[in-house]
């Protein structure tokens, strides 16, 4: 019996240690954590314990944290077929690998210029030119460029012939070294429209921009106008050139000052105070509108006067048709000197 | 939606003024409610409070246009008034000048008021002053500035001109997409 026991206890130790071996690796989670075991990578996306991390205990629930996690890391590692060589314990790592985000955008494909555009829509492609060449005249390998190229053409154009249409004494090797130095700063003038293209940058297509001599005259009043208050005192000390007074004068600019938001009441006070003071503003003598207004009043006196003297002519004239029967009179309606009556003089 | 600055509240009154003279107060201190006149996109907007409290929730980049516009602030700083005030200017307007039936469709193509198409004038109207053109049958048509004086009037050949066009209610079509 006492053998027995001691068997079972031995037994019931044993299964007991094993148990607590098991509760020391296996980590319960909420959501089980992504484990990438190809990367030794595990993403816990858990809630993290907010608390915790700011008490006094942070360090300690750190470290349980990173435990868990490697514990998840090492049991999935440990899952795996082992192959032991030479005693030591090899695992294939397997499994999905993990794909890091971008730091950078994705780069934009770089604009295309002008000629690989043209080239594009045309089919044209790109013929690669052998590095060297075989001269006939010189019998030797000539490279297309560079080292070596410059010297081996001297040699071969020691002499120029000048062709028929051309002047007899011009340099043609002055000429030629003319139309090289023109080709290149045309391919340079052609890769920086590109550049501006790409960028998006207005370039004036012909025509000379505006030098310094030919200024327009705006542009030149403009400048004067700039340089007569470009001094210290903002131009107030600066003697009037003799055609000054045609300039228009520009001031300098005086900043507004913000006004603090005033609400509805104080607004609608400070508006009508401004309205007030607009219609209560003294209007200036304006000579025409005074003109205008003498003559208005003297042209209504006078057609006052002219109607209530047609209403008493009228009223006269009935008295005269109804009451006496005289032979109208002429002349009667004539203002100033009378006419001279009597012979006809010539 | 800002409030006016002083200066511009300065030129918008003053060229209010123009047309209503002591009238904009009755604009400003309304006995209905409060109305106030606010600044977006150098235009001036009038409307009620209430209105502009729930116009505060739109985003200001995606708000158009609140209330009524009065008119704009052109690039040189001065205010040019647009044809949707006409609404709150005629019943104040202080001088007012009625058109002919026959001229009405010349004065909404945009043209001046010539003296044959004008057919009354507010007595004693100065030159150069902002006034309300009508039709005869009282339809507020829109504003201008007279050329003439109203003495002037009576004694000017049929061709003068009378009122220069400011704006008027043919705007609604032909500057549809300018006007907010």
């Amino acid at each position: 019996m006492a053998v027995m026991d001691i068997i079972k206890e031995i037994l019931e130790k044993d299964e007991q240690n094993k148990n607590i071996a098991a509760e020391s690796t296996s980590v319960s989670k909420l959501i089980p954590p992504e484990c990438f075991p190809r990367d030794l990578m595990v993403f816990d996306t858990n809630e993290l314990n907010i608390p915790k991390l700011r008490g006094p205990d942070k360090e300690k629930e750190l470290l349980s944290l990173t435990r868990d996690c490697t514990q998840i890391l090492i049991n999935t590692i440990l899952s795996f077929p082992k192959e032991i060589k030479d005693g030591k314990v090899f695992v294939q790592l397997s499994g999905p690998s993990y794909n890091l985000p971008r730091e950078k955008p994705v780069p934009v494909p770089k604009p295309l210029t002008k000629w690989q555009k043209f080239a594009q829509d045309k089919g044209l492609r790109k013929k690669k030119k052998p590095k060297s060449t075989w001269d006939d005249v010189l019998q030797k390998w000539i490279p297309t460029y560079g080292y070596r190229k410059a010297a081996a053409e001297k040699e071969k154009n020691w002499v120029l012939e000048v062709p028929q249409n051309v002047h007899p004494n011009t340099d043609m090797f002055a000429e030629k070294t003319k139309t090289k130095k023109e080709n290149i700063a045309k391919n340079e003038y052609q890769r920086l429209r590109n550049v501006a293209a790409s960028r998006k940058i207005k370039v004036p297509k012909v025509g000379i921009p505006p030098m310094e001599t030919n200024l327009h005259v705006s542009q030149l009043k403009d400048a004067a106008n700039i340089a007569r208050i470009s001094t210290a005192s903002i131009g107030k000390f600066q003697p009037k050139l003799p055609e000054e007074k045609h300039l228009k004068q520009r001031k300098p600019l005086n900043r507004q000052k913000k006004r603090p938001l005033l609400n509805t009441d104080e607004e609608k006070q400070f508006n009508m105070n401004i309205a007030e003071g607009i219609v209560k503003k003294k209007p200036k003598l304006n000579i025409s509108k005074a003109v205008n207004k003498q003559i208005y009043e003297e042209q209504s006196q006078r057609n006052k006067e002219k109607q209530e003297k047609k209403g008493k002519k009228r009223k006269n004239f009935t008295n005269n048709k109804f009451h006496s029967k005289k032979k109208p009179k002429g002349q009667q309606g004539r203002v100033g000197k009378k006419k001279n009556t009597g012979r006809k003089r010539r | 939606m800002k409030q006016i600055s002083e200066e511009r509240t300065k030129i918008f009154f003053e060229k209010l003024s123009k047309y209503i003279g002591s009238n904009t107060k009755l604009l400003i201190d309304r006995p209905d409610g409060m109305y106030c006149f606010r600044e977006m996109n150098n235009r001036v907007y009038y409307a009620h409070e209430y209105l502009l409290k729930q116009a505060s929730n739109v985003h200001p980049d995606k708000l158009i246009s609140v209330g009524v516009c009065f008119g704009k602030f052109t690039k040189s700083g001065k205010f040019r008034l647009h044809i949707t005030a006409l609404h709150y200017i005629s019943p104040y307007a202080q001088y007012k000048i009625w058109v002919k039936s026959n001229a009405e469709q010349q004065v909404l193509y945009g043209h001046n008021i010539l003296k044959s198409g004008l057919a009354r004038i507010t007595e004693s109207t100065p030159q150069y002053q902002g006034v309300v053109i009508y039709s005869m049958s009282d339809v507020p048509l829109g504003f201008g500035v007279t050329a003439k004086c109203t003495a002037e009037c009576k004694h000017a050949d049929p061709l003068t001109v009378i009122c220069f066009n400011q704006s008027d209610i043919g705007e609604y079509i032909r500057c549809e997409d300018e006007l907010l």
